[in-house]
């Protein structure tokens, strides 16, 4: 059992840490395949709404502004390829859970800009 | 299922099938022989129940278990991993990129006053819990910790890390635990309990935790047994509590860093306020007879 920390300057933010531990100084596991998963009545998520603060819509990418998620924080969503009536359904709070298509593909990964790469799963 | 159970001659867990069916029986012991990682199975679906498993060990062998993402859409609801109506233990296990979404996240699902042991493991998780009240679950139910590297992230109303119900067995030992928590609480009166009724020996804490209705926040970070412990965790503020039951042996906790809340740690003579940099001088933790050595890491 631990009972004597060690220093190193390079571990732990260069508090006590242990000998033997892989600590999570400069770890971010979430930071290539994060996932979250949107199913039911989307775009209600984890128990709150999506508070979309920005819609922009472009050829061929769409930004949302999206807080209470992230910590809280406001992050760029990009949903690549999604068409002005899918992104008006999610929008649409009151909307039933639907399957998004692009190109007769289920749109099933989202990059949150700046941040992580979210997996969504989506169910009907 | 290689394997007859025994503790010299465990249930080896081959794949994703071995893994969701470990439930040979509360005398059973388990070891796993791969990684589980979720993203290449993409079978799951929301909602979809967690792991139910009956075993008395599994060994992870070192291995991982990653990307498990479940989302409960019931706010009241347990949202787990695994699921089980008795005590086990996980060692030597990793856990990576475990994100829970929605519900009141539990990593191991055993109720209320069940405890999971956790000897030599690691676990990275993320939660954005979203149980109403107080009575929450905590993120590792009655956890029993031995050395062990411990991540939580994420957003919660309520969630404690350990348990107010951990007066029991719960503890941590020899383990270095880090938050990055944002705390919403609903209520302007209510209290936020990240490692609330634990007993946090030869342990260390360190992070940041913010809350959106700071002024009446309370947050308890141990209130069981600290001893040889250290805790430097950045709270922006809390409303009275960040409290120990006794202190005991040598305790330190980082002033700069915990400079919003100082006025509320309690004084006692077994825990020094520090500075940044005397909380990182080995010589400076041995005159105070903490127990710290320069050192390498693997």
């Amino acid at each position: 059992m631990r009972e004597n920390f060690i220093i190193n300057p390079d571990r732990n933010n260069g508090y006590p840490t242990f000998s033997d531990v892989r600590d999570f100084t400069g770890i971010n596991s979430f930071k290539n395949l994060s996932m979250m998963q949107l199913c039911g009545n989307y775009p209600q998520y984890s128990g709150w709404n999506f508070e979309i603060n920005t819609v922009k819509h472009y050829s061929k990418l769409t930004y949302f502004s999206i807080s209470d998620i992230n910590d809280g924080y406001p992050i760029w969503l990009g949903l690549y390829g999604l068409d002005f009536k899918t992104i008006s359904d999610i929008y649409n709070r009151d909307k039933t859970a639907q399957l998004i298509y692009f190109k007769n593909q289920l749109v099933k990964t989202v990059y949150f800009r700046e941040k992580n790469v979210y997996k969504l799963g989506f169910g009907k | 299922m290689r394997g007859t159970g025994i503790k010299t001659d465990p249930f080896i867990v081959e794949n994703y099938d071995d893994f969701c069916n470990m439930k040979g029986g509360n005398d059973k012991y388990y070891r796993l022989d791969t990684d589980i990682d979720f993203s290449l199975i993409d079978i799951r679906k929301p909602d979809d129940p967690p792991v139910s498993v009956i075993f008395k060990e599994l060994d992870g062998n070192n291995h991982t278990i990653s990307n498990y993402c479940r989302r409960e859409s019931n706010n009241e609801n347990v949202n787990s991993l695994f699921k089980s109506g008795s005590e086990f233990s996980l060692k030597n296990l990793n856990f990576s990129g475990i994100y829970f979404v929605g519900g009141n996240t539990q990593l191991c699902d055993t109720g209320n006053s069940i405890a999971v042991y956790y000897d030599s493991c690691r676990i990275e998780i993320k939660i954005a819990d979203t149980y109403p009240n107080l009575n929450s679950r905590p993120v590792f139910g009655v956890g029993v910790f031995k050395d062990c590297e411990i991540l939580v992230e994420g957003t919660s109303k309520y969630t404690k890390i350990l348990t107010e119900y951990a007066s029991l067995k719960g503890s941590f030992n020899g383990c270095l635990v880090k938050v990055n928590l944002h705390f919403d609480n609903p209520s302007s009166t209510s209290s936020a309990y990240p490692l609330c009724g634990t007993n946090f020996l030869y342990s260390g804490l360190v992070g940041k935790i913010t809350n959106s209705k700071s002024a009446n926040t309370n947050i308890k970070l141990v209130d069981k047994r600290c001893m040889f412990s250290y805790i430097a965790v950045d709270v922006d503020s809390i409303g009275s509590n960040f409290t120990a039951g006794s202190w005991e042996g040598v305790n330190f906790y980082d002033k700069e860093v915990m400079a919003n809340i100082v006025d509320k740690m309690p004084s006692n003579s077994h825990l020094f306020a520090l500075t940044t940099e005397q909380c990182k001088d080995a010589d400076y933790l041995q005159s105070i007879d903490f127990p710290c050595l320069w050192g390498e890491s693997v």
